[in-house]
């Protein structure tokens, strides 16, 4: 058998890779075999980024679907960057491109992070309606917590509280 | 500060505490896709927002460019931890730097900004109070790539939603002395942190200094990552203490031996490799701290661990050393660092 990567040299190395029940199967000469090594060791073969757009090929985001996929022909418009491309690398190319491919990115990033709703810091010069809604968001916690609580009076307050914010939007 | 002192406590055991936030500026294409100028007018626009705003700190930066860096200046910057080996290979990118080195800013890594504080210790809120300030202090001239619900965009989406990623690295020698060390990783694991062992290649941990992080950055508030972080590094902190309190109470000759061993051999060693130094280290770091070591200040051997590394070596003589010479050269300047 010839090496599968050169097609030179003999194949004498037999590597099988299981990626998520998948079986893989290399068969490759020395020199082909300590080059994989050496990538190895450099941690190049399980980049974090690779293994998780691994995840996208796999499906194992999402049950897999009948209807075929055509979002390899996905191209962002600002950064003119393929589907293809960010599931080879992992890495988006702007901003836009969590808009463009989001349909595919968000059940990733729920599966990453187990959350798709961001609840840090917001920056100062954004939009102020989103802090807005952010307040209206802590308020309504607030008012819950309060009314399980009975705490009736300071319900009362933050219900007040609510009315006034949401004028504000 | 209350903080500080209640930090200062666990100055034995905490090495450093780190906080880094990706941001990334709106509409305009991330480092992967940029040419030379384009990652020049990301360079400018973050340097100009710190160098010319009112802050106190707005004159100590400066730049230092990845293409135009000599490998050695590089490796050395790396070796500190105040850039990734990515960026030093990178041709595109700079990092701005504080002179105290507290701050460190990579320009056009993997995301256009990822601003990095570190201090000495246990300092996880102070970190995060000054990262908090310096992304403030950007802001103020740069609109930043956000979404309403999903927080910072960042070039890799494991990094979106605050971009925040908190860290301490931790001195755990006992933990590993007695076969723990895995159980703990496990554990670690298991609460969504991320462990990993430091400075060791292969399978090995040298030196016995694990680095614990977050690894989830969006759905939880960037108070809510740093006090988890916290909290779980003050338990494991509290259990390698327990392990070090019971060695010495059931097994005080066994530890003390391989203290005063690894001490000796500091002393009087001629050549040493890198990861010998580190494992020697780590034991008189313990001796000291469990008092058998008396006459060497814990800084000092904080200052050994990064500097006995191969770049930091080689900066210091100022010349290029295979690692045989490298061996000695690190051998002779413990000796001088630990008889002085």
């Amino acid at each position: 058998m010839k090496c599968e990567n050169c097609n030179v040299r003999e194949a004498v190395v037999h590597i099988t890779k299981i990626v998520n029940g998948e079986k893989q199967a290399f068969n490759l000469c020395e020199p082909c075999a300590n080059k994989l090594e050496g990538l190895l060791e450099d941690d190049h073969l399980f980049d974090f980024h690779k293994f998780f757009s691994g995840l996208l090929d796999s499906g194992g985001f999402s049950f897999p679907s009948s209807q075929p996929q055509r979002t390899y022909d996905l191209v962002c418009p600002l950064c003119k960057i393929r589907y293809s491309t960010f599931k080879q690398t992992g890495k988006v190319g702007c901003n836009q491109c969590y808009e463009t491919f989001g349909k595919q990115l968000n059940p990733l990033i729920r599966r990453i992070h187990g959350s798709d709703k961001h609840t840090g810091k917001i920056p100062h010069n954004v939009d102020s309606k989103i802090k807005i809604k952010r307040d209206l968001e802590e308020l309504n916690k607030r008012l819950k917590k309060a009314i399980e609580n009975e705490e009736y009076e300071l319900a009362a307050k933050i219900r007040d509280e609510l009315k006034a914010k949401n004028q504000e939007l | 500060m209350v903080w500080n002192n209640i930090d200062g406590k666990e100055n034995d055991i905490v090495i450093s505490s780190r906080v880094r936030l990706a941001r990334n500026i709106q509409d305009k294409v991330m480092p992967t896709l940029m040419d030379k100028e384009q990652a020049d007018e990301i360079k400018n626009m973050v340097f100009n927002s710190i160098t010319k705003s009112n802050s106190a700190i707005s004159h100590q930066f400066k730049i230092i460019d990845m293409d135009s860096s000599p490998p050695l200046e590089k490796q050395v910057l790396v070796e500190k931890h105040l850039i990734s080996p990515d960026l030093a290979k990178s041709r595109i990118g700079s990092v701005i730097l504080q002179e105290n080195e507290e701050i460190s800013i990579m320009v056009n890594e993997e995301d256009h900004i990822r601003m990095q504080c570190i201090l000495p210790g246990f300092q996880l809120n102070q970190v995060w109070s000054m990262a908090d300030k310096v992304d403030d202090l950007i802001e103020e001239n740069i609109s930043f790539s956000f979404d309403e619900r999903l927080g910072y965009l960042t070039a890799c989406p494991t990094n979106v939603g605050t971009g925040l990623r908190a860290s301490v690295m931790l001195h755990l020698p006992c933990i590993v002395l007695t076969g723990q060390i895995n159980s703990l990783m496990e554990a670690i694991t298991k609460v969504g942190l991320t462990i990993r062992g430091l400075y060791g290649e292969g399978s090995e941990f040298v030196g016995d200094l694990f680095q614990i992080s977050n690894q989830i950055t969006l759905g939880f508030s960037e108070e809510e990552i740093i006090s988890k972080l916290h909290s779980v590094a003050k338990e494991t902190i509290k259990r390698e203490r327990q392990i070090r309190k019971y060695l010495q109470d059931y097994n005080p000759l066994n530890i003390e031996d391989k203290i005063y061993r690894s001490y000796g051999t500091l002393k009087y060693a001629r050549s040493i490799t890198s990861e010998e130094c580190m494992k020697l280290l780590s034991y008189v770091r313990l001796g000291i701290d469990l008092g058998y070591i008396e006459d060497i200040n814990i800084k000092v051997i904080n200052h050994l661990m990064i500097h006995t590394q191969a770049g930091m070596l080689q900066k210091r003589y100022n010349k290029k050393m295979n690692e045989k010479e490298r061996d000695q050269v690190r051998s002779q300047y413990i000796r001088e660092s630990l008889n002085n």
